[in-house]
């Protein structure tokens, strides 16, 4: 509850909010970033102080060679400092995109199915993979840098400010200019505009490719490809001349970048010079100051690209955010079913506010009855069925299964009691066995005759490895047929005493429907069943046929009764009859 | 990678040329000001500085850095436009190439990975090159122009820090391949995870329905785990190589100075010399700790540029003439066909569709019924025998000539993102309003647009995802209506693809298939009664051969298949076991 309450954050913070997660790691690898950066700069300041030794003789190469021995070990000690701050922060990093995933997955899996209908699988797919990868950056790479970015300079100032404060404060001119002039020359209005104009080109080209690729063997059945290509071309070259207009504009502040940056020594030469020649500064000092003066200047610039990258990645984390911050599936209680009758009272339903699916639906199932839903696409049957497993909730009314409101039933204990027979049969890229086990504690005899009833057992047996063969992999093919057996054996075995089937399944492959025909009819026993039907024929023996239409319930009963109605089922069943005298 | 790189200027070489002289010009600039800091040191190391000299110095860096200006801007212009002007290029060829490969090729690839090596592996080599081009011809002028400075001062103090290069040549390759190797690894655990989240996402609901949600489902669970385990395998296995590489650099610069200082006392060096290389001598390395970052990075744009290649290098059909056969009888003579080598799909198939008739292929999936019309259409060319349209053989038709030929109804259809006119239209582009008005309500399309607001204008979406899959299907009818093309190859599921209107795709596919010399794949052998030969395929052979009630009389295959169909076609939904059922309604 106290999740609710709390004001989602964004921005930076959110991102520290994730990177909170493995917060020691991250310190300390701040904490070695910094070490890094001191001892980074040691060999530096020894060149000074054996720069110094040199320009006062007599040598004294005792001396000097120590300062080398401390300049080796500082050195090394630096990289390895680096590494152990690379690991540590990449090492959190990993972490916590692998729990932010598994969260995120965890996450679909208990919001209603709707909301994850609304996207598409693959929007989804490049939220987990690339969206969350992208954090990686801020958690491994930008914290560190940003803390070496600011101790090093910081740093090397206040130790510059100790030998020098002039030379020290003269050393700051570069960075002032550019501090002041690039942002001015980023943020204009039309470099945003050119960046929107430069973004839309580019999904029209993304888009136009996309299209292309896949309308390609169509445009050649039809000889059309001609002038898809110019379409095509013409997106393309638009593109390329918007990439060369943007690229434009950022030349300028790259070449004041550029120049600045290798010319950043003048201010500190022209002073040093003079001072030096006013016997004002040693040599030694001008030399430290050439070589640290202006050291600092590049990691304080990568400091300023960091912006737009936590922008970028930032957006990744709202699209995760968006699924993260949904609201679950409320549990108003966690009451058990008795008994297996199905009731819907007054149900009203939309998917989006505005457009109905189902208005204003009653019925009543029995217990142990068999119930076919019928009518023409989008009128709700199929919505019907799934409101029954609670894939989404709805907005009027109630349903009851047992008397009892399913949203007091935890999601979980609602599963155990529905079965899905799917239109679509999904096999996962796992064994044959596993297909039909799915997660669910069973022997392998059940496992088995499961898969006999549902007439899986024979080809199952005829693969390279039996049931332990993967799904998936090379060689091994089942046909449509075939996976919707194994859909069905998943049924049986589940064994829940409410089923909710698409009759479609029974018919997609007519090389098999005979088998599939058997393997209905053994999973359909002593259940309350609904199906969702499409082939009348199959469904005039049912105890109760409900007509949809527009979202509402129009005629209700057996086969005989309905086609005494006259009405929509009766029109509905002369199509039928005529479909089923096809012939070529 | 070198060939590849070849194979990509060749797009733009003058802008490759122009590309690398500005950015070795800009070198120049990079290079100066350090050059200048050095005179001006030593001059300051003399007794008695010549201030105007040094002065002068001064005033040559400030022009330098207005000229820097002036160059670093054409040198990122070129360097940025050069690899923007290849993309360009290389898509268009790509465009090209794509117009040009058989459907064959489009039939065993993924259609989104062919669009992601014209989208996204293209991408990654604009990005990569125009971002590595300048840092890499910087490196390369940097390192070159300051071996040759430093051996010019001293010959010996410079060989002692080349030595570490040479040193570190080999450990580079060595992290190089280390990296190249965890990186095939990491890639793989990141595309087995988009594909194990696809999985879930995709069969959601099944997962759901069995309790397998978030821990539960096992798999994805470890294609995460193996992806962080890969993700940090990658950061840290190949670190201490370049740490080894670091403290090499490190302990090598001190050596020089060691030697410069035991020189200097044997009186063989100057100060001023020795402090150059104490001032700059490191950079000798700068620009090889570039190349060690580029380089993996340019390992990964070579991947997807080897990609690229592939395609635009991929086989083509050998084109023919544009041949118009005097009949449209379709021959299979001795036909022998495989996709993979040694795994014969059609193996001596023989057989005559006249003009005019209907011919049913009947068989087990997988027996080669698919593959029989693919090669009609020339998707792919066979290895043995011959296939012939009105006594001209396939092979001496030009791809093109081909499709004119044929039209196709198959379960997929592809509509792309415009109105339902403009995908009907695609049958014929020259159409009148009126033709396709007649396609439309030949192929039963009014049927559902009338009740549409905006009627044949309305937009079907992203791959025709508004409307249903018996709608698309009957569009792609009208398409193939308006072409009119003598042949059609038929997959006879495709009628009762959707059962509640299936009656109008029935009505649909019998105006196309009239007078039309038709190949169906049939699934439902009470729809091919009336054919004028059915062929029974197994294993890809003809099994046996005839019209329906011949084939009833062999008693063989087709029998045994007839018969089992007729067992299921008075199937009813009822339980097995009554009394149980019974007892509770009541």
């Amino acid at each position: 509850m106290q999740e609710q309450t709390k004001q989602p954050k964004n921005g930076i913070l959110r991102l520290l909010e994730i990177a909170g997660r493995r917060k020691y790691h991250l310190i300390l690898s701040g904490v070695l970033a910094v070490i890094h950066a001191a001892l980074a700069l040691v060999p530096y300041v020894l060149v000074y102080y054996i720069i110094q030794l040199l320009v006062t003789p007599p040598i004294e190469t005792e001396q000097v060679q120590q300062y080398l021995i401390w300049a080796i070990v500082a050195g090394v000690g630096s990289y390895v400092f680096l590494y152990a701050s690379g690991m540590a922060s990449h090492i959190a990093a990993f972490n916590i995109l692998y729990e932010l995933r598994k969260q995120t997955a965890a996450k679909l899996g208990r919001l209603p199915l709707g909301f994850i209908q609304d996207f598409r699988s693959g929007a989804l797919k490049k939220i987990v993979s690339d969206d969350i990868e992208r954090i990686e950056g801020f958690l491994a790479h930008q914290i560190p840098d940003f803390v070496k970015g600011v101790t090093l300079p910081v740093v090397t100032i206040i130790y510059l400010f100790f030998v020098d404060w002039r030379l020290a404060a003269i050393s700051f001119v570069p960075l002032l200019v550019l501090a002041i002039w690039m942002p001015a020359i980023f943020n204009s209005t039309k470099g945003k505009e050119m960046i929107r104009s430069h973004h839309q080109s580019q999904e029209d080209m993304n888009s136009g490719i996309v299209e292309f690729v896949r309308a390609m063997p169509v445009m050649k059945i039809f000889g059309q490809t001609a002038d898809t290509f110019q379409k095509y071309s013409h997106a393309v070259n638009e593109f390329t001349d918007m990439t060369k207009q943007w690229t434009k504009r950022s030349g300028p502040p790259f070449a004041v970048f550029m120049s600045f940056m290798s010319n950043a020594t003048l201010p500190i030469l022209v002073l040093g010079t003079y001072l030096y020649l006013q016997n004002g500064v040693t040599f030694s000092t001008l030399i430290l100051f050439l070589i640290l003066g202006v050291g600092y200047i590049k990691p304080v610039f990568a400091l300023s690209n960091m912006g737009m990258q936590i922008m970028l990645i930032n957006r990744g984390v709202q699209r995760m955010d968006a699924i993260l911050n949904q609201p679950n599936q409320e549990d108003r209680a966690a009451k058990v079913p008795n008994n297996f009758s199905i009731e819907f009272k007054e149900v009203g339903f939309s998917y989006k506010e505005g457009i109905k699916v189902l208005d204003n639906v009653s019925f009543h199932l029995p217990e142990g009855s068999i119930t076919a839903f019928v009518g023409p696409s989008g009128a709700g049957k199929s919505t019907a069925a799934q409101l029954i497993a609670r894939f989404w909730d709805i907005q009027e009314g109630s349903i009851r299964i047992g008397g009892i409101d399913i949203q007091e039933l935890s999601v979980a204990e609602l599963m155990k009691h529905v079965s899905f027979v799917f239109q679509d049969s999904f096999m996962f890229q796992e064994t044959i066995y596993e297909n039909i086990r799915m997660g669910m504690e069973r022997t392998d005899a059940a496992v088995i005759a499961a898969a006999k009833a549902a007439q899986c057992h024979d080809f199952i047996e005829q693969l390279p490895n039996g049931y332990q063969t993967r799904f998936g992999a090379k060689g091994v093919y089942l046909s449509g047929g075939e996976q919707q057996r194994i859909q069905l054996a998943r049924a049986i075995l589940k064994d829940a005493p409410i089923l909710i089937l698409d009759e479609a399944t029974a018919f997609s492959d007519p090389e098999n429907e005979y088998q599939i025909q058997q393997a209905v009819s053994h999973l359909i026993q002593n259940k309350t069943v609904v199906i969702i039907a499409h082939r009348l024929s199959t469904i005039t023996d049912t105890d109760n046929i409900l007509v949809f239409e527009d979202g509402k319930v129009v005629e209700q009963g057996e086969h005989a009764s309905l086609l005494e109605n006259e009405a929509l089922y009766g029109q509905m069943w002369r199509a039928h009859t005529r479909a089923q005298e096809f012939a070529l | 990678m070198i060939k590849n790189l070849r194979y990509a200027f060749q797009f733009d070489p003058k802008g490759m040329k122009q590309s690398l002289f500005w950015e070795w010009l800009h070198g120049f600039f990079l290079a100066a000001p350090v050059g200048i800091l050095l005179l001006i040191i030593w001059e300051l190391f003399e007794p008695q500085p010549d201030t105007q000299k040094i002065w002068q110095a001064v005033g040559f860096m400030v022009v330098l850095f207005f000229g820097q200006l002036y160059v670093a801007n054409k040198a990122m212009l070129a360097s940025n436009f050069a690899p923007f002007e290849i993309s360009r290029k290389m898509r268009l060829a790509l465009g090209n190439k794509l117009q040009r490969l058989s459907l064959g090729y489009y039939k065993s690839r993924d259609p989104s990975d062919l669009a992601s090596v014209v989208l996204q592996d293209v991408a990654n080599f604009e990005n990569i090159f125009s971002h590595s081009i300048a840092n890499i011809a910087n490196a390369v002028f940097g390192v070159l122009v300051l071996s040759g400075f430093l051996l010019y001062l001293d010959w010996r103090l410079a060989v002692t820090l080349l030595v570490a290069v040479v040193l570190v040549l080999p450990l580079l390759q060595l992290a190089q391949r280390l990296i190249a190797k965890l990186g095939k690894k990491h890639i793989a655990a990141r595309i087995s995870t988009g594909a194990r989240f696809l999985e879930y996402v995709q069969g959601i609901q099944h997962i759901k329905s069995y309790g397998m949600t978030g821990d539960r489902y096992a798999s994805l669970d470890e294609a995460l785990s193996s992806l962080r385990r890969e993700s940090i395998k990658v950061e840290a296995i190949p670190g201490p190589v370049i740490l080894v590489v670091g403290a090499i650099f490190e302990v090598f610069f001190v050596l020089m100075i060691w030697l410069g200082l035991y020189f200097l006392a044997g009186g063989s060096l100057t100060v001023p010399v020795l402090i150059a290389f104490l001032i700059i001598g490191y950079r000798l390395y700068d620009p090889l700790k570039v190349l060690m970052v580029e380089y993996p990075v340019l390992s990964y744009m070579n991947v997807s540029l080897s990609r690229v290649i592939a395609v635009l290098e991929a086989e083509e059909q050998t084109t023919g003439q544009d041949l118009q056969p005097q009949n449209h009888d379709i021959s299979f003579e001795e036909v022998h066909f495989a996709y993979v080598e040694d795994r014969k799909v059609l193996d001596g198939v023989h057989f005559t569709a006249p003009t005019g008739t209907m011919t049913a292929l009947v068989g087990a999936s997988g027996s080669g019924k698919t593959t029989i019309t693919a090669l009609i259409a020339r998707f792919w060319d066979i290895q043995k025998g011959s296939i012939r349209i009105g006594g001209i053989d396939l092979k001496d038709m030009t791809p093109q000539t081909v499709y004119s030929l044929i039209s196709e109804v198959f379960q997929e259809v592809y509509l792309f993102d415009g109105s339902i006119y403009e995908n009907i239209q695609i049958g014929d582009p020259a159409a009148t309003e009126d033709q396709i008005m007649e396609v439309a309500q030949q192929a039963q399309i009014l049927e559902f647009t009338n009740m549409l607001p905006e009627g044949l204008q309305t937009k079907v979406g992203e791959g025709g995802s508004k409307l249903s899959g018996g709608q698309k299907q009957r569009i792609s009818i009208a398409r193939a209506l308006l072409k009119d093309a003598p042949i059609i190859l038929l997959d006879e599921a495709t009628a009762s693809l959707d059962p509640e209107n299936e009656i109008y795709i029935q009505r649909a596919i019998q105006a196309l298939v009239k007078d039309k010399t038709v190949i169906v794949i049939a699934h439902k052998l009470s729809t091919i009664q009336q054919a004028d030969q059915i062929l029974v395929l197994k294993d890809g052979t003809i099994a046996e051969r005839g019209k329906h009630q011949e084939l009833l009389n062999e008693n063989g295959l087709y029998a045994k298949l007839w018969h089992t169909q007729q067992k299921a076609r008075g199937w009813k939904i009822e339980a097995v076991n009554n009394e149980y059922r019974t007892a509770n309604v009541e």
